[in-house]
């Protein structure tokens, strides 16, 4: 997969090794940081990974702009959330409900590109504005099969529970291993682990096969693209539905591990807002962003506060400081950071990483 | 608001007044009767709408470029 005969830069050098450590981190989080929410906060990033992957497949090689990602990624979740509830937990619930979740996005997909893929981008963005809106007042309306504002809960398939033991010593207790008990959390998280990576995998392989060279070509020159014979509406469609399905099967991975689905969490514009500034953030057009992207922004809304707070403490004998510093005060600190990011790095953190050193 | 403003603008057409004048009328008299009509229908009656209308007409009602 890897381009070889080209000289690699120094900065591409970096984005590759810092996506091994990132790869090694998430592989082995639960017997590095040994406490649950950190494994929450690693398999929100697993999540992410995907999800932001699949949007920038459509923002940053096709140059479509949506912000129906999170219907899609909703569909997945109620798709499991329901199955699972309805069915009892089991294998047999988790596929259907999947597969339920994964039609729905292909033919609510199928049915917005070939309408209004044809139209100005900013009409495209619209529509599907409009249809995600539409869908989360149905799924908060309908509350006798999504339930409404309070969402879904139910239980994941038996292995996933804490209460499961993986493999047991001599007295039957739960096995440990460095200190980790190999209970169904474990299970749980790489289950996320693994289906996390194999989607982002194939991601990666769709945009350096033949078909994501097209898609830039669309992206730079829609009208050359089409000259030269390729049907830009069709390669459109194809991309929104490949990429509705992966934010579908996202979701219901999500929705497995949450063991809670709810608007909030599954359909609400603060995800696809979060989305988007993963991709902006990480990179446009490079899926390396997508992974920099959603490490930095999930780590920074579960730890910057944290953080803050020990800021705080640390100087608390200085006038001013600790006020401005309060943990109270994170969200300020977050769009401070964002300015920052979007400035020093206009082309997104892993794009203006490969590209400088270039010429070197 | 931002948004009902923006629909406005989109339903109208991109860069004409009239369209924006004619965009204005359309979306508050749908929202107000929607609402009065079928209120559970209301919270989703801008964005019905504005599909619609751009399943018509793609560019919107009066577009100051053809």
């Amino acid at each position: 997969m890897k381009t070889t005969g080209m000289k690699q830069s120094y900065g591409t050098l970096t984005v590759k090794t810092a996506m091994l450590v990132i790869a090694g981190l998430l592989l082995f989080a639960p017997f590095l940081f040994q406490d649950i929410r950190a494994l929450e906060v690693a398999a929100r990033i697993c999540i992410f990974i995907v999800l932001v992957a699949s949007y920038d497949l459509l923002l940053g090689y096709t140059g479509i702009v949506s912000f129906a990602h999170t219907m899609f990624f909703g569909f997945g979740c109620y798709g499991a959330a329901i199955a699972l509830r309805q069915m009892g937990p089991g294998w047999d619930a988790v596929a259907i409900g999947t597969l339920g979740g994964v039609l729905v996005s292909l033919v609510v997909a199928t049915v917005i590109g070939l309408i209004s893929l044809r139209v100005k981008a900013i009409f495209f963005a619209m529509i599907t504005l409009a249809t995600a809106s539409v869908v989360l007042v149905l799924a908060s309306q309908l509350s006798q099969i999504t339930g409404g504002e309070d969402g879904i809960t139910y239980r994941a398939p038996d292995i996933f529970k804490t209460a499961t033991k993986l493999m047991v010593d001599e007295d039957g207790k739960v096995l440990r291993w460095f200190g980790v008990r190999l209970n169904g959390k474990l299970a749980a998280y790489y289950f996320v682990f693994t289906t996390s990576l194999v989607l982002f995998l194939i991601l990666l392989r769709v945009t350096v096969s033949p078909l994501g060279t097209v898609l830039k070509a669309i992206r730079e020159n829609e009208a050359r693209a089409e000259a030269i014979g390729y049907r830009v509406v069709a390669y459109r469609t194809f991309v929104f539905c490949l990429s509705a399905v992966m934010a579908s099967l996202a979701g219901s991975v999500y929705a497995i591990w949450l063991k809670y689905t709810g608007p909030d969490t599954a359909l609400s514009f603060s995800i696809m807002i979060d989305i988007l500034l993963m991709v902006v953030i990480g990179g446009m057009g490079t899926m390396w962003g997508a992974v920099i992207g959603a490490v930095l922004l999930v780590m920074a809304q579960y730890y910057l506060r944290d953080l803050m707070g020990a800021a705080s403490e640390a100087v608390a004998g200085i006038p001013l400081l600790p006020e401005l510093l309060a943990p109270d005060r994170w969200l300020f600190w977050l769009g401070i950071i964002f300015i920052l990011l979007v400035y020093f790095f206009p082309r997104g953190i892993a794009g203006t990483l490969m590209t400088r050193g270039m010429r070197t | 608001m931002m948004i009902v403003v923006f629909i406005v603008v989109i339903i109208g057409g991109l860069g004409s007044i009239e369209g924006t004048l004619l965009g204005a009328i359309i979306v508050g008299l749908t929202a107000n009767y929607v609402g009065y009509l079928a209120p559970k229908l209301a919270l989703a009656s801008n964005m019905i709408l504005m599909m619609a209308i751009l399943m018509w007409r793609p560019s919107g009602l009066r577009p100051a470029v053809k």
